[in-house]
């Protein structure tokens, strides 16, 4: 009897398990260069709700300020659909002036399709490498949709790292054409 | 120092805070323990499933334990080095594995995600901080047997024994705090909030204060274990995970997961005092500070 139980409660709780976090965070870098002065590149990035008018794949973006739950405090929440279809709700955590860097988190759950989870960016803007120039770096870290290391394709690594590094890849351009005219 | 993103382990001399080695391992190695009697390092290996075995003196790998289907995360070892502990968490189980023979003894069924884990300082238990079931597993560390379970916050993930051996810090990553236990008794004593999605912990020698990194906000927290409050906050490399004290020079160092280095903060001034490059995605996950007794 002890041995069926025991069978039956290790039965349970593999379901379980699997929902569990995988345990390697992923990690995608863009840097590149834009002509124009840090402090215009930066003012244009920082208004969070303003990526629909740069970021060439989004379609519709819907502003509000909600209340966060890991932190208690109100903040300014953007809705983003992109061409696609996907949509993915991300909340600003920090707008640092002093250090041009931008801090915002998905919220996982049904506003979000994109096929991450767990997902926060940093972006910085930095003098650029001549005068004139800023040089901005998109940083992100994320795990899978499934968030599990044995992930069913299109929620799995490669698509995540793929859908991070398509929305970055066109960032890169966006930003660059609306600053650069 | 273990580096997810290019299976590599960087070993850095601390006196002069330079990378002296860069060892290849198995993949996105995560965590480590190191057996400075003998001279080995175990470097759990997420993706290959694996331990790696270094040996320290040369920094050259001289095993690797095959583990099958198994995603190692925390690793411990017993008081005398012959018995390695390694978490499990997608099995729920830690297996407890020979190091001389490299054979897995048993395995022991106790919480649910099993993650970071700590020996007694007499090295009778064997404390589990399980994830996802918010407690942390006491083990008899000499028959394998589960004692008890201790209630904590929400995820536990690091944990680290106070220097003096006298209390377990236990980081809480989604309720934002550090659990703090009597070892004696195995109760909560206190309960201490720290910054956003905190992850690993430890203290100075004399376990007066102690180090919490906090992932999200890219900071370390101070506490002060007498009031148990936060005294200083510190600004580090982005997504700071493993950290460890250094007696000998007072420092603080923290592995930044985003920024690929080892950010050392001095003890004494709570200021950033160097940045050592390291490897793509620094983790360590465990205490990974060693003075070797013997080269």
């Amino acid at each position: 009897m002890k041995k069926f139980l025991s069978m039956l409660v290790v039965a349970c709780l593999l379901p379980v398990a699997a929902l569990a976090h995988g345990p390697s965070g992923q990690k995608v870098v863009k840097e590149f260069e834009v002509k124009a002065e840090p402090a215009k590149t930066w003012a244009l990035l920082k208004d969070f709700g303003a990526i629909g008018k740069w970021h060439p794949d989004v379609t519709n973006v819907k502003l509000e300020d909600r209340k966060d739950e890991e932190s208690g405090k109100t903040l300014s929440h953007r809705l983003v659909t992109l061409k696609n279809g996907t949509t993915f709700l991300e909340k600003l955590r920090e707008a640092n002036d002093a250090d041009m860097k931008l801090d915002y988190k998905l919220v996982d759950g049904k506003d979000s399709t994109i096929a991450v989870s767990n997902y926060r960016t940093v972006a910085q803007v930095k003098a650029g490498k001549s005068s004139g120039q800023s040089t901005v770096t998109l940083t992100a870290r994320f795990y899978n949709k499934a968030n599990t290391m044995e992930a069913p394709e299109g929620q799995d690594n490669p698509a995540a790292n793929k859908a991070i590094n398509e929305l970055y890849d066109e960032a890169a351009v966006g930003l660059k054409k609306a600053l650069e005219k | 120092m273990t580096n997810q993103g290019d299976h590599t382990v960087s070993v850095v001399d601390l006196a002069s805070n330079t990378v002296s080695a860069t060892v290849q391992v198995g993949k996105s190695p995560v965590g480590v323990a190191i057996d400075a009697l003998s001279n080995r390092a175990y470097i759990t290996n997420v993706d290959s499933r694996s331990v790696s075995v270094l040996d320290i003196g040369s920094n050259k790998v001289i095993h690797e334990i095959k583990l099958d289907k198994v995603a190692p995360v925390g690793v411990a070892l017993n008081k005398s080095g012959g018995q390695l502990f390694v978490a499990d968490w997608f099995h729920d189980q830690i297996m407890v594995i020979e190091t001389q023979s490299y054979k897995q003894l048993t395995t022991i069924s106790m919480g649910k995600a099993p993650a970071g884990m700590v020996l007694s300082r007499e090295g009778a238990s064997l404390y589990v901080a399980n994830r996802d079931s918010n407690e942390v597993g006491v083990i008899d560390a000499r028959n394998h047997k589960p004692l008890h379970k201790i209630a904590v916050g929400k995820h536990p993930f690091g944990m680290t024994l106070s220097g003096d051996g006298k209390l377990l810090y236990v980081v809480n990553v989604e309720s934002n705090s550090v659990s703090v236990i009597d070892v004696r008794r195995d109760v909560v004593t206190a309960t201490i909030p720290v910054g956003e999605h905190p992850y690993c912990v430890t203290t100075n020698a004399d376990g007066s204060t102690v180090y919490v990194t906090n992932t999200h906000e890219d900071t370390v927290s101070v506490i002060d274990a007498k009031t148990q409050r936060v005294t200083a906050t510190i600004r580090v490399g982005g997504t700071p995970e493993g950290i460890a004290y250094d007696n000998k020079h007072q420092r603080v160092y923290v592995a930044s997961w985003m920024d690929n280095a080892l950010t050392v903060i001095d003890a004494k001034t709570n200021k950033v005092v160097d940045t050592i490059k390291t490897g793509a995605q620094s983790r360590a996950f465990g205490q990974f500070i060693a003075t070797l007794i013997q080269k």
